[in-house]
């Protein structure tokens, strides 16, 4: 008996301390902004944290249901719905954001983790990592309308501006696929990077594992794709319109993906291998030069229009600082000892950064003007991304 | 008051109600005889059914009084079957497994500008952009339906690890020698060792990177008994004057196989004897015979280990032909001056009761020597019995700019002496060789290698060196006997 009060007695603190240390105010349905709202994804507590960027206060939660390692989640461009990829359950979660529910779960193939959801706020297309396979599904009917095969771990994610086709790229092949909405069933294919060249003449290390193609990253305009290939080292210019290679740029040693600058001028690469960021100006696709950064890069985050980057360095719990008006990285800020850097989404102004911390559940403000950093506590447990409305660079990892 | 109205009730009813009452009362009689039809069914199906009870009842009775261990019948049994057989699949298999992943080549078609096409387009013309298709293999990783265990998965993971790593791999020898002749009573015990460090990587497909690092300590008997055969030929100090030892780089060379492995070459740093000249049961010092006379033809006169170049051309029909040439000096200075040349045809056969052969001939070239000394040798082992193997060495050299005329050398290798000890091996050599100053040395050799463990083995060693120096037209073969040295020795053999 006594053992059970005391028990009860902890949980209770538990429940209290957790509530005064996260300063959580309950959400007030119909009042939280979307534009202003980060929205926090927790893999390990399977809920979602969502944080006010004016007073950097956690102001919703959403839980999500047992076990449903979530992976990513985004706003739609209407503000309406969150979108969440159930990973572990196989779904996709569909919140209303006017008063925080789960409105919809949306059966899909095995392994849901990255998606993008077309301009319009009508379609997500998500790819189905463990089974090779996109879905796309209708937000207007809620339902699952097609599953496109012929994908190898497909990875990123990235609709043309115009809602006409989505570009997906995948992590376990050297190739682009292209699915034009009017017709999804046969997604056009791009060979990207010169790796069986590579393979060719070392089987033995390409066979053991292939480092693919994390994203399709779109030009401001989505006239372009950059697509950057970890096992060739090199970035490949496709024309959105053609789904042809019109450049292919060599980069570093196992390029993670491309960022593009809000401002349309940059397209920046952390090579992983080497250490370093390539530099690219989009404008004519060309290399401007490498600059020397971190370990284990699993990021690029874009403020003040453009004129400034933050690197994520997960390998030693740091972000390096670009300033790109001088071509250069000025400041290495350390953020923690030992803790996992995850990914960070920009807020609609370009003035802030909201970076997600897995071992210390945590998230890292950084301010733009001045560099610095403040801690948001116990968002949840394992948060992996990060994502806003409008915001500059939602991505994931 | 009530009772007057019954009355009244009694008199309408008797009045006026009776040919209603006659009518109705034969429909009423033969309901009441549906009605007992039907109770008697009711009745009798009512008896089949308490039969039935008393039947189950029976049953369940005697399934109580089973005694333990015998089994009930009928779908029950099946059930429980279906129970025990689902739950030792259970019990059986514990092992954790996950889905497959595996890196597959693809056959591709892509256009100038990147698209790809599973099947070659019509014509074999880009329907992008109408420029020619290339066929190209293409490397992607797929998910299996096939499952494998963590177990499986490490250990492949291992292994592709270990393919990607530089292999390193250990050779150490030990020799001990003991000079059982008197007249070299001074010094007549000597220790020698050798370590070998051997590094392997493929730093591109199909091709090897090789270097060996040696040490050696100690020069062995060769240094007070002077021989053209050389009675231990893994000794050969490299120590400094001050003592130290230093090591080498006895190879160190870039080579592959190509064209579906019927050609391998290499450049770099070479020691043609590890490919020319060799012999299946007499061409290695650590684990076969000792003496520097049955490890490589005294006639073939290469020079010490420098840079080089090697190929070979394999027919895979038996027939193999190769060339080297090496510059005589490891100094790395013009190298293409006056080398050594040497060519080798080699026949591979079981015309010998099925038994494996090998015969090969050589020519060489020395230009480094001011007569351009040339010479020819064969190398030949013969499988004779499954474990008996038989070798013969034969070389003849110009005489004029040659440090030996000729050499000859025969033996055996006998493995599995006795039937307790299958691993173990018997050698014996005996050969001759003439040097240009008259010197005629006779040797023999025998040796029992012990195997202990595939990384350790130990070989006692005995010698008998005959060697003749001048002539004298007084002896039978007019050559007078200088020194009959015997010695023995003991070998340890370690690799890993």
């Amino acid at each position: 008996m006594k053992l059970h009060l005391r028990m009860l007695g902890l949980g209770l603190a538990t429940v209290l301390s957790s509530f005064v240390g996260t300063g959580y105010a309950s959400p007030k349905p119909g009042k939280l902004d979307p534009a202003s709202t980060m929205v926090i994804t927790n893999r390990d507590s399977s809920d979602l944290t969502l944080i006010d960027t004016k007073t950097d206060q956690i102001v919703g939660k959403v839980p999500l249901g047992q076990f449903v390692n979530p992976h990513m989640s985004m706003v739609t461009h209407d503000g309406r719905y969150i979108v969440t990829a159930g990973t572990h359950t196989n779904e996709v979660i569909i919140t209303d954001f006017s008063n925080l529910q789960v409105i919809k779960r949306i059966p899909v193939g095995q392994g849901p983790e990255h998606f993008d959801i077309s301009h319009d706020s009508r379609w997500v297309c998500i790819g189905n990592f463990e089974e090779g396979t996109v879905s796309l599904i209708d937000l207007q009917e809620m339902k699952e309308t097609s599953r496109i095969s012929g994908f190898y771990e497909p990875h990123g994610f990235s609709f043309l501006p115009n809602g006409k086709k989505v570009f997906i790229s995948n992590l376990g092949a050297h190739e682009l696929g292209t699915v034009e909405l009017a017709n999804p069933s046969l997604p056009i294919r791009t060979l990207v990077g010169s790796a069986f060249r590579l393979a060719a003449l070392n089987p033995g290390e390409y066979l053991s594992e292939i480092k693919g193609i994390i994203n399709p990253t779109l030009t401001v305009d989505g006239k372009f794709a950059y697509l950057a290939d970890g096992d060739s080292g090199e970035v490949a210019v496709i024309d959105t319109e053609t789904q042809g290679v019109v450049a292919t740029i060599k980069v570093g040693n196992q390029p993670w993906r491309a960022y593009a600058s809000p401002n349309g001028k940059w397209m920046l690469v952390p090579n992983n291998g080497s250490e370093t960021v390539s530099v690219i100006d989009a404008r004519n696709h060309r290399m401007v030069g490498n600059l020397k950064a971190g370990p284990g890069m699993t990021g690029i985050n874009y403020v003040n229009g453009g004129e400034k980057a933050y690197v994520i360095a997960s390998g030693e719990s740091a972000v390096y600082v670009i300033d790109l008006t001088k071509m250069e990285v000025v400041k290495r800020i350390k953020i923690g000892q030992n803790i996992k850097l995850e990914t960070a989404a920009t807020t609609p102004d370009g003035k802030r950064v909201y970076l997600t911390s897995s071992t210390d559940n945590s998230v890292y403000v950084i301010e733009a003007d001045g560099d610095r950093v403040h801690r948001i506590p116990n968002v949840g447990s394992s948060p992996w991304a990060a994502s806003i409305m409008h915001g500059g660079d939602n991505y994931c990892h | 008051m009530r009772i007057a109205k019954c009355f009244w009730v009694l008199i309408y009813f008797l009045c006026f109600s009776t040919p209603l009452f006659a009518e109705e009362n034969q429909g009423l009689s033969e309901k009441v005889k549906k009605l007992e039809a039907a109770l008697e069914k009711k009745d009798s199906e009512i008896g089949e059914l308490k039969s039935m009870i008393s039947d189950l009842s029976r049953k369940v009775d005697a399934l109580q009084t089973l005694p333990a261990g015998r089994a009930p019948e009928g779908a029950l049994v099946t059930r429980l079957d279906r129970l025990e057989q689902k739950t030792g699949q259970l019990i059986n298999a514990p092992v954790i497994t996950e889905q497959a992943e595996e890196i597959k080549k693809f056959r591709e078609f892509v256009c100038k500008e990147g698209h790809l096409f599973s099947e070659m387009p019509e014509n074999g013309i880009c329907p992008m952009d109408g420029t020619p298709v290339k066929q190209r293999e293409v490397l992607r990783k797929v998910k299996l339906a096939r499952r494998e265990s963590v177990a499986e998965k490490i250990e492949a993971a291992l292994e592709d690890e270990k393919k990607k790593n530089v292999l390193v791999g250990a050779s150490g020898t030990g020799v001990f020698q003991q000079i059982l002749d008197s007249k070299y009573s001074k010094k007549t015990s000597f220790a020698e060792g050798s370590l070998d460090l051997l590094f392997i990587s493929h730093p591109i497909a199909y091709t090897t990177f090789f270097v060996d690092l040696e040490a050696i300590g100690g020069n062995g008997p060769d240094q007070v008994v002077r021989s053209n055969a050389g009675l231990n030929g893994d000794a050969g100090s490299l120590q400094d004057t001050d003592g130290v030892d230093r090591v080498q780089a006895r190879e160190a060379w870039l080579g592959g196989d190509y064209f579906n492995e019927q050609v391998k070459a290499a450049v770099g740093k070479i020691d043609l004897t590890n490919y020319f000249d060799t012999n299946a049961v007499a061409n290695d010092e650590t684990s076969q015979f000792l003496s520097t006379a049955f490890v490589n033809n005294s006639a073939l006169q290469q020079p010490k280990n420098g840079p080089g170049a090697f190929a070979f051309y394999d027919t895979k029909e038996s027939l193999r032909l190769g060339a080297g040439v090496q510059n005589p000096s490891d100094s790395g200075t013009a190298i293409a001056n006056r080398p050594y040349f040497i060519a080798e045809l080699d026949y591979n056969t079981h015309l010998f009761r099925g038994l494996e052969g090998n015969y090969r001939l050589w020519g060489r070239l020395n230009r480094s020597r001011a007569d351009d000394n040339k010479g020819f040798g064969l190398s030949v082992d013969q499988v004779l019995f499954p474990s008996f193997t038989a070798f013969v060495r034969y070389g003849l050299n110009q005489p004029k700019g040659a440090v030996n005329k000729y050499a000859w050398s025969a033996g055996f290798e006998k493995k599995a002496v006795f039937s307790v000890r299958p691993l173990d091996t018997l050698g014996f050599a005996f050969g001759q060789q003439e040097g240009t100053v008259v010197k005629v040395d006779t040797l023999s050799e025998i040796y029992y290698r012990f195997f202990l463990t595939d990384h350790l083995a130990v070989s006692p060693h005995l010698q008998w060196l005959i060697r003749s120096s001048r002539t004298n037209p007084a002896t039978a073969n007019g050559l007078e006997t200088e020194k009959n040295v015997w010695v023995a020795g003991l070998r340890s053999q370690v690799d890993f």
